[in-house]
C-alpha cells in the first residue's frame, strides 16, 4: 500500500513538472507574442492643457507615447512660443484586452510635458515633434490653439529675469487682473490746472502668496507732474479682483502737473520678487530632469530673486492753464479752495506801537505757492512784510497756512485795521475768488513823542579818506540816496590783501600744508607708541642695544688704549666687554662674571674653555693681545 | 701704534673744498631767494599802489554822491586786481547808497565769507535788509550759535587744534611723569575742540553755495518754462539756494523757504 502510495506520488510529481514546463513556455510564448503585438502597435499623441491661454499665463504640452519600451522626444520649437521646465513620466499597466479572450499584456506609456508660455496674443501650431520610440522615428500631430491677449509686459520681465529690469505692468486692454502685480493710481479728478495740487490715491497689487519686496518708493513717470507729497507707509490689505485674491498696498498723495497740455500720468515702482527659476536645459530636453522635477525643485529651494519694475497704466490728464481773464492783481499763485481768518492784537495800544497781524488760511490746496493775504489800505501805517508762513498738514490733501505781519500805525486818529484780501483760483468753479475780512476795531492812544516811528539813522565817523578826497557834500548830489548812504557805516580807507578770488580756507596751500604737518605728527606719535609698546613687551630687545651700545665703547676704548699701550686701560676695557658680553648670553649682570663664574659655567661647556687663555693674559704685554682684538 | 691713513695737509685741503661749497651754497641760495621774493614783492607792491590810487579814486566817487561810478570804479578794481573785503564792503556800500539792494547785499556776504567778523560789514548789511524789509525767520539756536562765527574761522579752529592734537600726541611719546599726563589731556582737549569746530565748519560752508537775487521784481514761476504760472515775488537781495537746472531756470529755495523755478540771470552765487 505504501509503495503503490510512492509510485502514485513519482507520476505525480512528474505530472505536475510537466505541467509546470508547459505553463512557463505558454507564457514565454504569451509574452513574446505580446510583446510583438505591442511594438508593432505604437501610438504617439500630443495635446496642449488648456488649449486655450493668455499671455503671461502658461499651458501645458503633453506628448504621450504609447507602447514603447524607450522613447526620446525632441524640444519641441514654434516662433512666438517658448518652452521651459521639459519632464517625462514612464509608466507601465497590465492591459486587459477582452474578458472572454482572457488576453492580457502589459503597456508601456511614456509622456514628456513641456510648459508652453507666449510673448503675443494670437493663434498657432506646434508643429509635428519627432519622436523616437524603440529605434523608430515618429511625428506628433500638429496642436492648434489660440492665446488670448492679457499680459503683454509679463513676457519682458520673464526675458530679463536673469538681471534687473524686468516689466511686471499691465496690459493696455485692461487686463490688469490677470497679473501677479501691477499698479493703479486714482486722481481725484482728471482735468486740472497748472500748479494745482491734486490728491490721489495709488494702489499696487501683488498676487497673494507672492514674496515681494519693494525696492523703492512709488515715483512719478516723465516730467509732466512733480510728486508733492506721498504718504511713507503704506496701507495694507486683501483684495480679491475676479477671482484673485491680491495683496493690496495703498498710499495717499499730492500731485502737481507742470504744464499745460494733455498729459500721461503714469507712475512705477521697483520691486524684488522671489521666484522659482527655470532651468532649460540646450541639449536632451530631460538631461536634468530629476533637478527640473517641481518637486525637487521645491525641495532644493530652487528659487531665484529677481527685480521687476511695475508700471500703472498711462492715464491722460488734461492739464489747464489758468484763465487770464478776471485775474486778480493780488492773485500770486494759489489754486485750491481755502478760508480766511485774521486776529490782530494789541488793539488798544499807542501810535508807533506795533500790532501783529495773524492771518490763517484753510482748506485744500497748493499751500506752497500761497502768500500772505495783503492789506487793502495801508495809509496811516508802516506795514512790515509778512513772513513766509508755516504750513500745517492735515492730511488728504487739506492743510492750514499762518502768517504773521508786523504794522504799527504811525497816524493819530486810526479806528481799525485795514482788512486783508487773498485770492485764489478755485477749479472746481473754475474762477478767481477774492476772500477779505472785516476791519478790526482799534482804539489807539496818542504816541508818546514824535520820535517813535523816525527811522533810525546811522551816522558814522567818516572815514580820512574820504575826508581828504570828499569836495561835495552827497546830500546835494542826490538827496535820496545819501539819505541811504547816511545811515550806512562809512567806507573803509584801506584797500586791504587783495586775492584773485574769494577761496575757502580748506582750498589754500599753507592749511593744507599745515594740516599734512599734524596729520604726520599724528602718524609718527602712532608709530613711535607701538614701538613703544614693542619694547614694554620685550626688555631683551632693549637690553641688547644697550650692551651693543657699551661694547661699542669698550671697544673704542681698547683701540684707543693702543697706540699708547695703555695696558691698564686695555684690560679693563676688554674684561668690561668680556663681562658685558657674557653676561648678556648667561642672563647675568656683567658685574657678577667673574673667573671663577666662567670657571662654574665653562666646567660643562669644552668650548668655554677657549677662553681661559684669553681671560689669563690679561696679565701680558698689550701688544699680544692685537691678534684678539 | 698710529696709522694714519691720509695725510694732514690732504684732508685739510679736502675739508677746506667742503667748506667753500657749503659757504658758497649757503650764500647764493638765501641770495636767490632774496632776489625772487624782492621781485615779487616790487611787483605785487606796484600793483597794489595802482589799485589803492583807484581805489582812493572811487572812494572820492562816493563821498561825491556819485554812487553807480563808484560802484563801476570799485568793479573795475576786482576784475583787474582781485578782491579784499575792504573793497567788496565799499562796493557793497555803494550799491546800497545808489539803492540796488540785490548787488549791495551780495557784496556784503561775499565781505563776510573774506572777514566773517566784521562788525561794518555786518551792521550795513543788516540795515539794507531791514530798510528793504528782508526779514528773516527767527533762526534756531543751533543756526545762531553756528553763525557766531564764519566757516573759515571754525575751520581754523579746528585745524589748530587738529595741529595740536598731532603735536602733543608726538611729543607724549617721548614724555614721562606729569608731562606726560598734561599732555594727554591736551590731546583729549584738542580732540574736543576739533569734534566740536569741524560741524559748524560743514554748515557754514553749504551757506557759500547760497545765491542772492539780483533783480527787481523778480518772479518765480512753478516750472522752468518762460509761459509758466506764477509762483510768487522773490524780492532783490533775497539768499537764495540753487537746487538744480533746467534750461535758463534754476529750482532754488529762498531763505524764506519759498521754493520754485528762477531765471538763471536774475541772482549771483556769492562764492563765484
Amino acid at each position: 500500500m505504501r509503495r503503490i502510495t510512492n509510485l502514485f506520488s513519482l507520476d505525480c510529481r512528474r505530472g505536475m513538472r510537466i505541467w509546470l514546463l508547459s505553463a512557463l513556455l505558454m507564457c514565454l510564448l504569451s509574452a513574446l507574442v505580446v510583446a510583438t503585438a505591442a511594438a508593432a502597435n505604437i501610438q504617439v499623441t500630443a495635446e496642449l492643457k488648456p488649449n486655450t491661454f493668455t499671455v503671461g499665463e502658461s499651458a501645458r504640452f503633453i506628448i504621450t507615447v504609447k507602447g514603447a519600451d524607450s522613447a526620446d522626444s525632441d524640444m519641441p520649437t514654434t516662433e512666438g512660443l517658448s518652452f521651459s521646465n521639459p519632464a517625462r513620466t514612464h509608466s507601465r499597466q497590465m492591459v486587459f484586452q477582452g474578458l472572454s479572450t482572457k488576453e492580457v499584456f502589459l503597456e508601456t506609456t511614456m509622456s514628456f510635458a513641456f510648459m508652453v508660455e507666449a510673448d503675443k496674443a494670437g493663434d498657432y501650431i506646434i508643429g509635428p515633434v519627432r519622436i523616437n520610440a524603440d529605434g523608430k522615428a515618429y511625428a506628433t500631430e500638429p496642436v492648434q490653439f489660440r492665446v488670448l491677449p492679457g499680459q503683454s509686459t509679463r513676457s519682458q520681465a520673464r526675458g530679463n529675469s536673469s538681471g534687473a529690469g524686468g516689466v511686471a505692468g499691465i496690459s493696455p486692454d485692461g487686463g490688469e487682473e490677470k497679473d501677479f502685480s501691477f499698479m493703479r493710481i486714482m486722481p481725484k479728478t482728471e482735468r486740472i490746472y497748472s500748479g494745482q495740487v491734486v490728491p490721489f490715491t495709488l494702489k499696487a497689487y501683488f498676487r497673494s502668496g507672492q514674496r515681494v519686496t519693494l525696492k523703492s518708493a512709488p515715483r512719478l513717470s516723465g516730467e509732466d507732474f512733480l510728486l508733492q507729497s506721498l504718504d511713507e507707509d503704506p496701507r495694507q490689505q486683501q483684495e480679491r479682483l475676479n477671482g484673485t485674491v491680491y495683496t493690496s498696498l495703498t498710499w495717499q498723495g499730492t500731485l502737481s502737473a507742470v504744464k499745460e497740455g494733455e498729459a500721461p500720468l503714469t507712475v512705477e515702482m521697483d520691486a524684488e520678487v522671489l521666484g522659482r527659476s527655470r532651468s532649460r536645459s540646450r541639449g536632451n530636453p530631460f538631461g536634468s530632469s530629476l533637478l527640473s522635477d517641481p518637486f525637487f525643485a521645491d525641495i532644493l529651494g530652487n528659487y531665484t530673486r529677481r527685480d521687476i519694475k511695475i508700471a500703472s497704466q498711462e492715464k491722460k490728464i488734461s492739464v489747464l492753464d489758468l484763465p487770464t481773464e478776471n485775474r486778480p492783481d493780488d492773485f500770486s499763485g494759489a489754486i485750491g479752495t481755502f478760508s480766511l481768518a485774521v486776529v490782530a492784537s494789541p488793539l488798544n495800544g499807542k501810535v508807533g506801537d506795533p500790532i501783529t497781524l495773524k492771518m490763517q488760511l484753510n482748506g485744500s490746496g497748493n499751500f506752497a505757492l500761497v502768500q500772505a493775504p495783503s492789506l487793502t489800505e495801508n495809509k496811516g501805517w508802516k506795514v512790515y512784510p509778512a513772513g513766509s508762513g508755516t504750513v500745517k498738514a492735515l492730511g488728504n490733501g487739506k492743510g492750514e497756512k499762518s502768517f504773521e505781519q508786523a504794522l504799527i500805525p504811525i497816524e493819530q486818529g486810526l479806528a481799525a485795521v485795514p482788512p486783508v484780501q487773498f485770492s485764489y483760483f478755485d477749479p472746481k468753479a473754475e474762477e478767481y475768488v477774492t476772500l477779505a475780512s472785516d476791519p478790526i476795531s482799534l482804539s489807539l492812544q496818542a504816541k508818546d513823542n514824535q520820535t517813535a516811528s523816525a527811522p533810525r539813522t546811522f551816522v558814522g565817523p567818516v572815514s580820512q579818506a574820504v575826508q581828504q578826497g570828499g569836495k561835495k557834500d552827497a546830500s546835494r548830489k542826490n538827496p535820496a540816496a545819501s539819505q541811504a548812504a547816511l545811515q550806512l557805516a562809512p567806507l573803509k580807507p584801506e584797500l586791504g590783501q587783495l586775492v584773485p578770488s574769494i577761496q575757502p580756507l580748506y582750498q589754500k596751500l599753507w592749511f593744507q600744508f599745515f594740516m599734512v604737518v599734524g596729520l604726520l605728527c599724528l602718524f609718527a606719535a602712532l608709530v613711535l607708541h607701538l614701538r613703544q609698546r614693542r619694547l614694554a613687551r620685550d626688555p631683551s630687545i632693549l637690553r641688547r642695544k644697550e650692551v651693543a651700545g657699551r661694547l661699542a665703547e669698550h671697544y673704542e676704548g681698547m683701540r684707543k688704549a693702543l697706540p699708547v699701550e695703555d695696558q691698564e686701560a686695555f684690560h679693563q676695557h676688554c674684561r668690561a666687554a668680556i663681562q658685558e658680553r657674557t653676561g648678556e648670553v648667561w642672563g647675568l649682570a656683567p658685574e657678577t662674571v667673574t673667573l671663577q663664574t666662567w670657571s662654574n659655567v665653562c666646567r660643562m661647556s669644552p668650548h668655554c674653555g677657549l677662553f681661559f687663555p684669553v681671560w689669563n693674559r690679561a696679565g701680558m704685554p698689550v701688544s699680544s693681545w692685537h691678534r684678539l682684538i | 701704534m698710529k696709522r694714519n691713513v691720509f695725510p694732514l695737509d690732504y684732508m685739510d685741503c679736502m675739508d677746506c673744498m667742503r667748506m667753500k661749497t657749503t659757504t658758497m651754497l649757503s650764500l647764493i641760495l638765501p641770495l636767490m631767494l632774496c632776489l625772487l621774493v624782492s621781485s615779487w614783492t616790487v611787483a605785487g607792491g606796484q600793483e597794489k599802489k595802482a589799485a589803492l590810487a583807484l581805489f582812493e579814486q572811487a572812494n572820492i566817487l562816493y563821498t561825491q554822491g556819485e554812487f553807480q561810478q563808484a560802484a563801476e570804479q570799485y568793479s573795475s578794481i576786482i576784475s583787474t586786481y582781485g578782491v579784499s573785503a575792504p573793497l567788496l564792503y565799499n562796493l557793497a556800500n555803494s550799491y546800497a547808497a545808489a539803492g540796488q539792494v540785490g548787488p549791495a547785499v551780495l557784496n556784503y556776504e561775499r565781505a563776510l565769507h573774506l572777514t566773517s567778523g566784521d562788525a561794518d560789514i555786518q551792521g550795513n548789511l543788516a540795515q539794507v535788509r531791514k530798510d528793504a524789509g528782508l526779514y528773516r525767520d527767527d533762526q534756531s539756536l543751533r543756526r545762531r550759535l553756528v553763525e557766531l562765527l564764519g566757516a573759515d574761522q571754525w575751520l581754523m579752529i579746528a585745524g589748530c587744534a587738529f595741529f595740536c592734537l598731532g603735536l602733543s600726541a608726538l611729543l607724549a611719546t617721548t614724555e614721562v611723569g606729569q608731562g606726560r599726563r598734561a599732555l594727554h589731556w591736551l590731546m583729549i582737549g584738542s580732540l574736543a575742540v576739533v569734534l566740536l569746530t569741524l560741524p559748524p565748519a560743514f554748515f557754514r560752508y553749504q551757506d557759500w553755495n547760497t545765491g542772492v537775487v539780483l533783480a527787481e521784481d523778480t518772479h518765480l514761476v512753478i516750472s522752468p518754462f518762460a509761459d509758466a504760472a506764477p509762483a510768487g515775488d522773490i524780492k532783490a537781495g533775497r539768499l537764495i539756494r540753487p537746487e538744480r537746472e533746467h534750461g535758463d531756470y534754476v529750482l532754488i529755495t529762498a531763505e524764506t523757504g519759498k521754493s520754485g523755478w528762477l531765471a538763471k540771470d536774475s541772482f549771483e552765487e556769492v562764492a563765484k
